[in-house]
């Protein structure tokens, strides 16, 4: 039986570790929006909450989500956010203490797009009768399969043909066509080393912020009514930073010659980023949209091979993600590593402390790594 | 992995160099020797005294006692109370002692020739971090050859039939150069031949003046092959000749219930109703 | 021919698989030859426990900045002797003994890890390996511990070898037994973190028994079971990442994979003691007896 009792232990924890929860979810709102899991119930759908006078309670999954609420709901709102400071969204696990916090709240509000993987469902259960609302809600997603560029490595021919697609593909109208043409390219080829799913990293398009603000003002008014002409003025107020940022992150990826935007990243967080400011994604150490999953060797070569035939700068890797294998990567390529704020902000002392910090000081550590003082 | 006896060897006493032998000392001497086992008085207040040589038998039905006597002498057990001396040394100072394992306590599907465990006698003699020199192979084969195992010296221990594992242990013993040999119910279950060979080879060990104590249910046997016979059942009931230890009152105390006496025609005839057990 | 060649060397001319060779070949050759010891004395549930049980250790030394070695090894003595003493001074078994050590230790160790909010100790690859990730710098540690463990194995090797087949000899013979148990302990512990690195927590058990096993059914004198252990083991951490690379799985789980098929064909096909050479054996026996 000894050898039973390992099994045994080693299986139960496994379960614990996949799944953060496996219980049930509770039906929600009839509508099941595009993109997002069962959970998440639409905006137009929120009732008033009775409030007698106190303020709506909001609990906020990852401190994107927690910063961007506490821009648009300010002093009107109470705000609870899950996710500390470098914690990884992907692989979050709540406390009992959060856990408390989504039972007792009027409202949760989610990145989306499932980025909170096996959070989101346990927030489905705690949080029983209350709305979960993803602030993507409406956001056109990107692509649907993450591949490290390959073929053209093995023929310098095409890295120009893959330059002039990714001038189209800067158009947003044009994402799917773009898609269709490296999948047709492609077609021929053994795919084992694509991963599925919806790029949830929205946030580092700006327009996509611009998105969830207004997302998040419709919501709270909806739910607060009373103090809807402040989410509408604080949304405004906050739009006009966007601007300001999208302005400036523009000026500063000018800098960067067209043909020297390539990045390489732990994983597929940039996307959205490299299709809004004209980058190419070369690849990633782990190609998928999650943390979780892990790199294989074929994968590795790949970006080796990759990183070798751009001439690739720097690998850009995510503070709270364990970099072992990037730093092997970088090592092995001779390219350096580079810190950047992926899934999360720094704590208050730290460069990245609010959404605008973390994507200036994220643009810069792009720019100079990629082209630096010139 | 448990520690294997109540006192494992120390590394004070692997690195001291072994005790002498005094000149006139007793090879064995025990005196008030008790030992408690759980709250079991396993020996009681046993006392008796060994000169070099003697070949004995140790008498006594199951859970007697003899296997704690044996691993008190070969100094792998502590004594409760009372004194315990190999040639007026303390047991665990000495290396010249042997103890021969029942044949069903031993691996047997462990991975060694009859050659190696023989040379395992030989590990302190040839000391930390050596291998074995020539000398140490010349004991070993001489050994081997004494207890004629020799040409079994690579075949797998087992795949050995009882008496070649019990002459396997022997010449061990002979290898380790022991002076005193502990030998634990080593006739059990072999045929008479192999029987046979076994006390030629204890002959020659008593004309080596090495002392040789056998634990054995065998009491016709005792009395006819042995120098002296020790009768235990947790106490001495007896110790001598085997014509004094071994009379019918001597053997009624020591076996209790176990031993019935039918009076015949030509002599009254013992017979007892346990045999051939595991031992303790 | 040429086209195996380059198949079986291709995906070594990269450093992180190079890297994860040798890692695995240190682990393949370090572990199974102490797995016989594991193997023969009946250790297995206790090497399995003692892997779990090094896992608060080196989550605690990680914390702390200290060797992970270090904290792999405190752990495991301590919780070898606190298994003695449950057993010694309870009527509670010895594996029972160690079941509560080992279920107490590990949960600690998740506990502590979950009380960490970054990734900062990646529970999925102490348990499940993380080969490819090998630097360099560990490389050196890992073989540096490898060669202390070999060398001491074989230092001591005769007075293993009495220990392992009979402790009461070893104390008849006047052996320092305490010192010895202590000592392959040790080196368990040693073997257990090089393992870890490449296997995981989860995996460790099979490099330390399986190797040795399948040994055990093709030689019964120790040395050359040492030696097949070892080559299994390197025969393993060759296919097995070979495997991995070109299809794509996880490189500890390959690897035990193909350490178990070994021992399931040798199981099947070894002369003598096989499972086909039994049958033949006993079939010739009762086709003879048919005769009488």
């Amino acid at each position: 039986m000894k050898k039973y009792t390992s099994i045994v232990l080693n299986t139960v924890f496994l379960f614990v570790l996949a799944a953060c929860s496996a219980a049930p979810t509770t039906a929600s709102s009839s509508i099941q929006l595009p993109n997002e899991p069962a959970y998440v119930s639409s905006i137009a759908g929120l009732e008033a909450a009775d409030l007698n006078g106190r303020r709506l309670r909001v609990v906020a999954t990852t401190n994107l989500v927690g910063d961007l609420l506490s821009q648009v709901g300010g002093e009107a709102i109470e705000l609870t956010t899950l996710l500390p400071t470098n914690a990884d969204p992907h692989s979050y696990t709540p406390t009992p203490q959060d856990l408390r916090a989504v039972a007792e709240a009027d409202v949760i509000m989610v990145s989306g797009f499932g980025l909170e993987e096996g959070l989101g469902e346990t927030l489905d259960s705690v949080g029983g009768d209350v709305p979960i609302i993803s602030l993507s809600e409406g956001i056109r997603p990107r692509a649907f399969s993450f591949e490290i560029a390959h073929d053209e490595a093995h023929d310098a021919d095409h890295a120009d043909d893959l330059h002039d697609e990714h001038d189209e593909a800067h158009d947003a109208d044009h994402a799917d066509d773009h898609h269709d043409e490296h999948d047709e390219a492609h077609e021929a080829e053994d795919h084992q080393h694509a991963h599925e799913g919806v790029d949830p990293h929205v946030w580092f398009d700006p327009a996509n912020i611009e998105r969830w603000g207004a997302n998040a003002a419709a919501a709270l008014s909806q739910l607060d009514p009373d103090q809807a002409e402040v989410f509408e003025a604080n949304h405004a107020a906050y739009s006009r930073e966007l601007d300001a940022l999208d302005a400036w992150i523009t000026e500063q990826v000018n800098r960067v010659p067209a043909d020297a935007r390539r990045l390489v990243t732990d994983h597929g967080a940039f996307g959205y980023f490299a299709d809004r400011y004209g980058f190419d994604v070369i690849g990633a150490v782990i190609p998928a949209y999650s943390t979780t999953a892990s790199s294989s060797p074929q994968d590795l070569t790949m970006l080796l091979e990759a990183i070798e035939t751009y001439d690739v700068q720097a690998v850009f890797v995510g503070v709270s993600v364990n970099p072992t294998m990037a730093e092997r990567v970088a090592e092995d390529s001779g390219v350096a590593l580079i810190p950047l704020y992926t899934g999360s902000l720094s704590d208050p002392s730290g460069p990245a402390s609010t959404y605008l910090a973390l994507m200036r000081y994220n643009v810069s550590a792009i720019v100079n790594g990629l082209w630096g003082e010139r | 992995m448990t520690l294997v006896s109540e006192r494992s060897t120390r590394v004070q006493d692997f690195l001291r160099r072994p005790s002498e032998h005094a000149h006139d000392a007793d090879p064995i001497q025990i005196e008030d020797l008790t030992v408690h086992f759980n709250d079991v008085l396993a020996l009681d207040h046993v006392t008796f005294s060994l000169p070099g040589g003697l070949r004995t038998a140790v008498i006594g039905p199951n859970g007697a006692g003899k296997t704690t006597l044996f691993n008190i002498i070969a100094g792998t057990l502590a004594p409760g109370s009372g004194i315990v001396r190999i040639y007026g040394e303390k047991p665990r100072g000495h290396v010249c002692i042997a103890h021969v394992p029942q044949r069903s306590r031993v691996d047997w599907d462990f991975p060694a020739s009859v050659a190696d465990v023989v040379m395992m006698g030989r590990v302190r003699k040839i000391g930390l971090f050596r291998l074995p020199s020539r000398a140490d192979w010349g004991y070993v084969h001489e050994a081997m050859q004494r207890v004629g195992v020799n040409d079994l010296q690579n075949r797998q221990i087992g795949d050995l039939s009882g008496g070649q594992q019990q002459r396997v242990f022997l010449a061990q013993a002979l290898a380790q150069e022991a002076e005193i040999v502990l030998m634990d119910e080593p006739l059990t279950g072999l045929d008479l031949p192999s029987q046979e060979a076994i006390f030629n080879i204890l002959e020659d060990l008593k004309s080596n003046g090495t002392t040789v104590m056998v634990a054995t249910h065998d009491i016709s046997m005792a009395a006819e092959r042995f120098d002296h016979v020790l009768l235990l059942n947790h106490r001495l009931i007896a110790s001598g000749p085997p014509a004094e230890a071994l009379r019918p009152e001597m053997l009624l105390e020591g076996f209790g219930g176990h031993v019935h006496v039918l009076p015949g025609d030509v002599a009254d005839i013992l017979v007892t109703d346990d045999c051939c057990g595991g031992g303790e | 021919m040429a086209g195996i060649l380059a198949l079986l060397v291709e995906p070594f001319q990269y450093p992180f698989m190079l890297r994860a060779l040798y890692a695995a070949l240190i682990v393949g050759v370090a572990t199974p030859v102490l797995g016989t010891y594991v193997v023969l004395r009946g250790m297995a549930f206790f090497g399995d426990a003692l892997a779990h049980i090094i896992l608060p250790g080196v989550v605690i030394a990680f914390l702390l900045g200290w060797p992970l070695v270090v904290g792999a090894l405190a752990v495991g003595i301590t919780a070898a002797l606190l298994i003695g003493a449950i057993s010694k001074h309870t009527d509670i078994k010895e594996d029972a003994a160690i079941g509560v050590v080992f279920a107490g230790a590990f949960a600690l160790g998740v506990a502590l890890i979950s009380t960490q909010r970054s990734y900062a100790v990646d529970l999925a690859h102490i348990l499940f390996g993380d080969v490819l990730g090998v630097s360099t710098a560990d490389l050196w540690l890992m073989a540096g511990i490898a060669a202390v463990v070999l060398i001491t194995i074989f230092a001591f090797y005769k007075e293993f070898l009495v220990l392992s087949f009979d402790p009461h000899l070893a104390a008849t013979l006047r052996l320092p037994v305490g010192f010895l148990q202590n000592l392959l302990l040790v080196l368990l512990a040693a073997v257990l973190v090089l393992s870890i690195q490449a296997v995981g927590v989860a995996l460790v058990l099979a490099m330390l028994v399986t190797p040795a096993s399948t040994a055990y059914l093709l030689t019964r004198r120790l040395p050359v079971m040492m030696l097949y252990s070892a080559g299994m083991g390197v025969l393993s951490a060759v296919i097995g990442l070979l495997i991995s690379f070109y299809w794509n799985v996880a490189s500890g789980p390959a690897i035990v994979l193909v350490e178990t098929a070994i021992f399931a064909l040798v199981f099947v096909l070894a002369p003598g003691r096989g499972w086909l050479a039994r049958w033949q054996t006993s079939r010739e026996q009762r086709s003879a007896s048919s005769y009488r």
